[in-house]
């Protein structure tokens, strides 16, 4: 019984394997694309109830692609993982409809929290 | 930098000296030149004084002499009558006036007869002429031999002026001459002088222009290892930066994984080592975060974002998180805050600041004592302290509290998982906002933490500026 599909969209192999196991513990699906253009693959082929999506992405970034996907109608919401440095990174995410972000390095709990507050 | 300071200035003085010299050599030149000009001047006078006035003394004298004789002759060849007698007696007259003048002259040159000599010639002349005179018709024969005798007597008188007139024009000639040397002397000194002086100044500003060259050359070095310097520190920064960036994404995989497999099964064996490894990649992440915090204040870029807020509300909700923090360790949490007005921070800086005191005093607290955070205004600043009553630190250990890494007790901190950077911290977020933060501690009694801000003066309300006032007065 699956308590609910996450995508991860995160280019760091080491982060994206820790999400994947984090989340799975809490028995939700998880699919990992590894960059903007496989992540909007799988954004637009799949169905999920919530997506973490890195801000700094080879290819389309974070930000541009969450604007292209509210653009075409898609309302699954949006975590947002930013580098602490990138204070500004935060504004822009709420600014193109994001539900909430995550700053590097996260907490597990709180990770779980935000996740859990999202999903339905 | 001060030493710009020093190199900048120096050259300048150095050149000032210079011109100064050239200016004050100038000056010499001349009074050397009014001197030597005093002296030919000087020269020049005294050829005219007495080498000019002895020749026509010599001229006036034989002129004299010859209207004796003429008068002599007349009453020799005429016979004395009453006017001719008169005209000699004058003649002869004039004469001794101009012995007198002679005499007057003074300073007689070599070889010059003397005036004495003359007017004794004179007087016997006159001794001898002019009682014959009046014996002219009586004894006409011992007129005759006294006239030869006087005109004998004349004629030494008249080769006598004729000395004179003569000498007078060699030592006028001779003065002249040396008044030409004089000033070809004087011309030649001046020369040398004017010489010496191009000399001195020429070397004198060669030797500033050397030294301005030299020093300025060392102020460009200066300038450039200032800016390697600061580059330096900027690229420490810089690394130091990129190096948190970097251990930031191991310590978060570390992490979640150790807390991923807590969550996976609670009380098992591997607990107290997943939990270790929670607890110990929490401290090196808070300690990358000091560490660039430091790194950027070595670089004087702190970030700081000020704004300008109440006190009341700011320390109120400080003191909210404070009692949080010193609960959570056990020892109980008192707050005196009496202060209003309004001051210009980065709230959030401030309000780590005062934490970590806070967070520093209930870790040294007993359990159940109680840390005690207050603010008063003294000075025109805002002090806010925060007093426990721990075991304290002693006097010889104070003044390295706020050292990076430095620990009272090095046993103890492992145990409390501090980053050994918190006061460091503390200490550079105060001194960023032009504070100051100062410890007083008794060992057995406790220790206060102290640290101060300046207040918005245009904000601050009337009672408090008044009670400012007063504390001032006190002082």
């Amino acid at each position: 019984m699956s308590a609910g599909r996450v995508l991860v969209v995160e280019d760091d192999p080491r982060i994206a394997s820790l999400l994947r196991l984090g989340l799975e513990v809490k028995s939700i699906e998880v699919t990992v694309a590894e960059d903007g253009s496989c992540g909007r693959e799988a954004w637009v082929n799949g169905e999920f109830d919530l997506v973490l999506l890195d801000v700094m992405l080879p290819g389309i970034d974070g930000i541009s692609l969450c604007a292209e996907r509210r653009a075409a109608g898609d309302q699954t919401p949006v975590i947002f993982l930013t580098a602490r440095e990138d204070e500004d990174a935060r504004a822009r995410g709420m600014a193109v409809g994001a539900s909430d972000f995550m700053t590097k390095p996260f907490e597990y709990a709180d990770l779980m929290s935000r996740v859990m507050l999202v999903l339905p | 930098m001060n030493i710009r300071a020093g190199v900048y200035t120096r050259p300048w003085w150095i050149a000032i000296a210079a011109i100064g010299g050239l200016l004050l050599g100038i000056v010499a030149a001349g009074v050397v030149g009014l001197v030597l000009n005093q002296q030919v001047k000087q020269v020049t006078d005294k050829a005219l004084q007495y080498d000019v006035a002895l020749e026509d003394l010599g001229d006036d004298l034989r002129a004299a002499v010859l209207d004796v004789r003429h008068y002599h002759r007349d009453i020799f060849f005429a016979g004395p009558s009453e006017g001719r007698l008169e005209d000699f007696e004058r003649a002869y007259a004039l004469l001794r006036e101009e012995i007198d003048r002679l005499d007057q002259l003074g300073g007689q040159a070599a070889g010059v007869p003397q005036p004495s000599r003359l007017r004794e010639i004179a007087d016997s002349y006159y001794a001898a002429f002019r009682p014959a005179i009046d014996r002219y018709d009586d004894d006409p024969a011992g007129f005759a031999q006294a006239s030869d005798r006087g005109l004998a007597k004349v004629a030494e008188l008249e080769s006598a002026a004729q000395e004179i007139d003569r000498l007078g024009e060699e030592l006028a000639a001779s003065s002249l001459e040396s008044v030409d040397r004089a000033t070809t002397t004087a011309g030649l000194v001046l020369v040398a002088v004017i010489a010496g002086l191009v000399v001195v100044g020429a070397t004198l500003a060669y030797a500033a222009v050397r030294v301005v060259g030299e020093l300025s050359r060392l102020y460009a070095d200066q300038q450039a290892a200032a800016a390697t310097l600061a580059h330096a520190s900027q690229a420490k920064t810089d690394f130091i930066a990129d190096v948190s960036h970097e251990l930031r994404t191991p310590l978060t995989v570390l992490r979640g994984n150790a807390e991923v497999g807590l969550e996976l099964e609670r009380n098992c064996v591997h607990e107290r080592m997943l939990d270790q490894i929670v607890k110990e990649s929490t401290r090196m992440t808070r300690m990358l975060d000091d560490l660039l915090l430091l790194a950027r204040s070595d670089s004087a870029s702190l970030p700081l974002e000020p704004e300008t807020v109440a006190v009341a509300p700011f320390l109120e909700g400080l003191a909210a998180r404070a009692e949080i923090l010193v609960r959570e360790r056990g020892a109980s949490f008192r707050a005196a805050l009496t202060v209003e007005g309004q001051i210009r921070i980065d709230p959030a800086r401030i309000e780590q600041a005062v934490l970590i005191l806070a967070d520093n005093a209930a870790k040294y607290s007993p359990r159940g004592e109680s840390v005690t955070l207050s603010s008063v205004v003294r000075g025109g600043r805002l002090w806010i302290e925060v007093s426990d009553r721990g075991p304290g630190i002693p006097e010889a250990e104070l003044p390295r509290i706020f050292e990076r890494f430095y620990r009272v007790d090095k046993t103890r901190t492992w145990k409390q998982g501090g980053t050994g950077l918190g006061l460091s911290i503390a200490k550079t977020i105060v001194e960023a906002h032009e504070g100051h933060i100062e410890v007083v501690s008794r060992v057995g009694e406790g220790t206060r933490m102290s640290l101060q801000l300046p207040l918005s003066a245009e904000a601050e309300p009337v009672g408090q500026l008044f009670a400012t006032t007063m504390e001032g007065v006190r002082r």
